[in-house]
């Protein structure tokens, strides 16, 4: 049968246009679907190097860690004096056993607690100042109670501390860097524990020490 | 196809060059310190002004002895790690003497050669101006008897002389240099007052904060294309 009206069974150009303008907008919501999908990835998957990256250190540090320890007390002292030798940090209480890098830059304290390079030598008398953030290595130091014991192992000698003080201090307070003619460690860290970006104070948790011990080879 | 490029390959590719662009572990490199020299004998350091960084200068061509304690400039080759422990050393090539007495903010280093180390930091006191902290908590005196331990002891409440500091490094810029490479065993905290940093270490990582909006995107993301296949 032949059609009478013209046009009648074909869509109408505005038709088409909106067609096209639909399936362009469907495309775009794709793609833009897909560009948030691929960063949401490559955020976690940001974060979980970096973690994977402060696991790997740890575990190599301590296994150099280990080798230092291994050696004889008289080996010992010959070569912490030629190298930087490495400590451990152990609070029980917390579960916390990592070793010790130097510096507290962001790139330092990405591999573990960092030892604050103007304050003491761990195992030697005065102020030794560790810190580290409270999303990985020292996010349970708010648990610590007064009288917890710390542990410092370096080059054949555990140095053992007890917490005296914990406090809530500004950042811009530096009164825990200060010297000590005592033997004292002092741990800081970011405060409040679960704040999501930037803390703004800090956490600072005062041991005195209370006991040297030699080991042996551990 | 695109689409699994997208969400796969580019992220790791990024990823990857973001791992590529990380800095070697150890660099050498030109630089310039300013601050008070100390120490003696070869085992020279420089606290840097500004800062609380302290440097192990060594030189083979420019005697530093007469330097020492005053506020000087150098110029050098610099090795610095920044993982693990680290260390800082300079080979020096120029010294610039700026000033006979070192700035007040920083205290000059005296650290003994690596086969005397100086007992312990009495002089720490002595040296700092800041009041020392006094602690209204008790501190419990009470040491753990050595049998809970696993390690062997061998002696216990054994008050230990100054160790090495952990900045402790071999030179190796200096190969000329008759001197013993290790510049060796200064306390750290001897170098520098803390009142050089105008506020405690930064402590908050962005990483969870990172993780939170990756979830966040990552769960915008999928929504939004189950809402496009619908």
């Amino acid at each position: 049968m032949e059609n009478t009206f013209p046009g009648l069974g074909e869509p109408h150009k505005s038709q088409v246009a909106l067609g096209a303008w639909s399936k362009h907008r469907a495309h775009l919501r794709r793609r833009f679907a897909s560009f948030l999908t691929s960063v949401g990835i490559l955020l976690l998957l940001y974060v979980f190097i970096q973690y994977a990256q402060m696991y790997v250190v740890q575990r190599a540090l301590a296994s150099e860690w280990r080798q230092q320890n291994a050696r004889p007390a008289n080996a010992l002292n010959d070569a912490g004096n030629a190298s930087g030798a490495l400590t451990r940090l152990t609070i029980a209480r917390i579960k916390l056993d990592a070793v010790i890098v130097e510096g507290t830059s962001q790139k330092s304290l990405k591999l573990g607690p960092g030892h604050m390079q103007n304050s003491a030598v761990p195992g030697s008398s005065g102020n030794v100042v560790i810190v580290a953030h409270r999303d990985t290595f020292f996010r349970h130091l708010d648990e610590l109670k007064l009288g917890d014991e710390i542990d410092l192992r370096r080059r054949g000698e555990m140095f053992r501390f007890a917490v005296t003080r914990r406090h809530v201090v500004e950042p811009t307070d530096l009164s825990a860097l200060q010297k000590s003619p005592a033997a004292q460690l002092t741990l800081i860290t970011c405060y409040p524990n679960h704040y999501v970006g930037p803390a703004p104070r800090r956490l600072v948790v005062v041991a005195r020490r209370i006991a040297t011990l030699k080991t042996a080879g551990e | 196809m695109k689409t699994l490029f997208l969400t796969i390959v580019a992220p790791v590719l990024l990823v990857t060059l973001g791992f590529g662009q990380t800095p070697a572990p150890t660099s050498t490199d030109q630089a310039r310190i300013k601050g008070c020299l100390g120490g003696s004998d070869g085992n020279y350091t420089v606290a840097e002004d500004g800062t609380t960084q302290t440097f192990i200068v060594a030189s083979s061509t420019v005697d530093l002895k007469p330097h020492v304690g005053h506020d000087i400039e150098v110029t050098g080759q610099k090795a610095a790690t920044d993982s693990g422990p680290s260390d800082n050393s300079v080979a020096i090539t120029a010294v610039n003497m700026i000033s006979e007495q070192c700035a007040p903010a920083t205290t000059s280093a005296s650290p003994a050669p690596a086969s005397a180390p100086p007992v312990a930091d009495a002089t720490p006191a002595a040296t700092t101006s800041a009041p020392v902290i006094a602690d209204s908590t008790p501190v419990a005196t009470t040491a753990t008897p050595a049998a809970d331990d696993a390690a062997p002891v061998a002696a216990v409440s054994t008050p230990v002389a100054a160790d090495p500091a952990p900045v402790a490094v071999v030179s190796t810029a200096a190969a000329a240099d008759p001197t013993p490479t290790v510049a060796a065993s200064a306390p750290a905290q001897t170098l520098s007052e803390p009142d050089d940093s105008k506020q405690l270490p930064n402590t908050a990582t962005s990483l969870p904060l990172v993780a939170l909006l990756g979830l966040g995107l990552l769960g915008l993301g999928l929504w939004s294309r189950k809402s496009c296949t619908r």
